[in-house]
């Protein structure tokens, strides 16, 4: 399958650690921020991504290198991706904010689509202790605003 | 195999304790809750992410803050997650003043199914009294009321919102002529805006001689006034139109000659178009309708004895109709002929809901037909495709082509404040 080898082009990234990573061009090229930099001849052969590190590169590398091969069934991707955004919310939200900078957008909705199945028929007390969340209004202001829709209220997962 | 390519490094990068070799294997640092702060996030990442969280949720996240309130009640958010598609039906009951004479007050309350039983909420969403309204349709969130009179009232509400609006009145000066008017709302993506149409009879004058013809407004919600324009519906149309793919539908009249076409109209060019039927069975208009399937157009079949089919337009461009749902009704409730149906919209969990003169049925496919009772009288049951648009702050941003940003600013008590700027001139 591995069409050989001779020609493959290879492009090194720098992470925020000073790690560096060499990967395949044609996997690194679904990131639009490392394509624009690489069709902009801006990029030497090191290209420095200060806004990522390799705790989290290692991992949407894992997820570049699935996605780039296409002989993976639309079925068998949706099952990595699922298995993919299994992780800590801490870490769901770094890989959210490397793709956003990297621009990556299915990997970018996937992880969004993550933290919003965590959120979704929680209370807005588990949002504000899992979020930190400083609730501003006062006892009445919030008794206001959930009385404005307490059809909203009835059902709420246990905590 | 395609390790073969990638470098000793790289190979064994997937390792950590490799790449970390002083670290300890459990990321203390990132296990630790404060490092989820949602308000360090970008702000289009949290519309993302919000926008893909059901309605219910929203309506309670409210009350987080300050912030996520105003959030949630923003137009870019109501357009956006009106975009993703996910969240469920919401069936609404509206108990009509029309069929009773002790009220005038239309209330609408929230449905559930509860046994064998459709259960309103204790409270109704919204209530209004005005006399000789009936719903209409909906939109994006919307629902519209139409008053039969000279006057042509249009009131449109959130009821999720519990919000209603009455739009400025339509004075179209024929005495001679018959009221008849029909409305459509839909949303124009291009400029995020509401449009309500009315199409109306007005006279023509041929040469000095009178006779009948088709006029169009167009109403911009939040504005004052109704426009005419020059598109009018090459058939006369009938039914009251369902809202899928940037357009309104009508099916045309069927005493016309041309009834093998819907009527569409285009919300954002404001133009009509036709389209061609679902390949069904029979062409007799008394076996089918259009019918809105959660933001979806349908066309229902009803002309076989023991089935009723639902076709779903698939592609806009070019059109494609898919035979999407066959619901088998035969035994245990056989009948001459599936007339009396009529598809209401998508339930819960996949089920569909169907009107007859018995009452209301919801069909899974696999438990099949099952009638419900309910509680009230004097009323009817619609799907509503909820939306969080606001119509008291959709009035506000809806004059300007706008291009939001959200800024977290430090207050001083620690309490991120949210401010919202509204730009005329980045967009």
């Amino acid at each position: 399958m591995a069409t050989t080898t001779t020609e493959t082009k290879m492009l090194t990234l720098c992470t925020s650690d000073k790690q560096q990573f060499q990967i395949e061009e044609t996997i690194a090229l679904q990131a639009v921020t490392i394509r624009n930099m690489v069709e902009d001849e801006c990029a030497s052969n090191v290209i420095p991504l200060p806004n990522v590190n390799s705790k989290i590169m290692i991992q949407i590398i894992e997820y570049l290198k699935k996605h780039v091969d296409s002989s993976v069934s639309k079925e068998d991707m949706e099952k990595f991706d699922s298995a993919f955004v299994e992780k800590k919310l801490s870490e769901i939200f770094d890989i959210i904010l490397a793709a956003n900078y990297l621009n990556i957008k299915n990997l970018l909705d996937i992880c969004c689509q993550r933290v919003a199945d965590v959120m979704k028929n929680k209370s807005p007390e588990w949002v504000r202790r899992t979020f930190n969340i400083v609730n501003d209004f006062t006892a009445e202001e919030e008794a206001k605003i959930r009385k404005e829709h307490e059809w909203a209220f009835e059902g709420v997962d246990e905590d | 195999m395609k390790e073969n390519n990638e470098t000793t490094k790289h190979k064994s990068s997937t390792m950590s304790s490799i790449l970390y070799p002083n670290e300890p294997t459990t990321d203390i640092i990132n296990d630790h809750p404060s490092r989820i702060c949602m308000d360090e996030l970008p702000l289009d990442i949290v519309f993302n992410i919000f926008s893909r969280i059901p309605l219910k949720s929203l309506f309670q996240f409210r009350c987080v803050s300050r912030p996520w309130c105003n959030i949630i009640d923003h137009p870019y958010l109501a357009n956006m997650h009106i975009e993703q598609v996910g969240d469920e039906p919401t069936p609404i009951l509206v108990f009509d003043p029309r069929l009773t004479k002790s009220t005038m007050t239309m209330s609408l309350y929230l449905l559930k199914e509860k046994g064998e039983t459709l259960e309103t909420s204790e409270n109704p969403l919204l209530e209004f009294d005005l006399k000789g309204y009936c719903f209409t349709g909906s939109c994006n969130g919307l629902q519209y009321f139409t008053e039969g009179g000279d006057e042509g009232c249009v009131i449109v509400s959130n009821p999720l919102r519990e919000e209603f609006q009455r739009l400025p009145s339509i004075e179209i000066q024929c005495p001679n002529l018959p009221r008849w008017k029909t409305y459509g709302l839909g949303f124009d993506i291009s400029t995020n805006t509401f449009k309500m149409i009315c199409v109306f009879f007005r006279e023509l004058n041929f040469g000095g001689s009178s006779c009948y013809g088709l006029g169009t407004l167009v109403h911009t919600v939040g504005t004052n006034t109704w426009k005419e324009i020059d598109e009018v519906p090459t058939y006369p149309i009938y039914c009251t139109p369902v809202f899928a793919h940037g357009a309104l539908h009508w099916l045309v009249d069927p005493f016309s000659d041309f009834d093998n076409f819907i009527v569409s109209f285009d919300v954002g060019k404001e133009k009509f178009d036709l389209i061609p039927y679902a390949n069904l069975q029979s062409k007799d208009f008394r076996f089918f309708q259009l019918v809105d399937l959660n933001g979806d157009l349908g066309m229902t079949d009803l002309s076989y004895d023991t089935k009723i089919e639902i076709w779903v337009m698939k592609d806009y461009v070019p059109k494609k109709w898919v035979k999407e749902y066959i619901l088998y009704i035969g035994a245990p409730c056989r009948r001459p002929d599936n007339r009396h149906f009529k598809v209401v919209g998508l339930w819960k969990n996949g089920g569909i809901l169907l009107k007859s003169y018995e009452g209301y049925f919801i069909y899974n496919q696999e438990t099949g037909l099952t009638w419900y009772s309910y509680n009230r009288v004097n009323s009817s049951v619609y799907i509503h495709r909820g939306g969080l648009i606001s119509l008291s702050k959709y009035v506000v941003v809806s004059l300007l082509f706008f291009y939001i940003y959200v800024r977290y600013c430090d207050t001083g008590n620690n309490a991120a404040e949210c401010v919202v700027v509204l730009d005329t001139n980045l967009h």
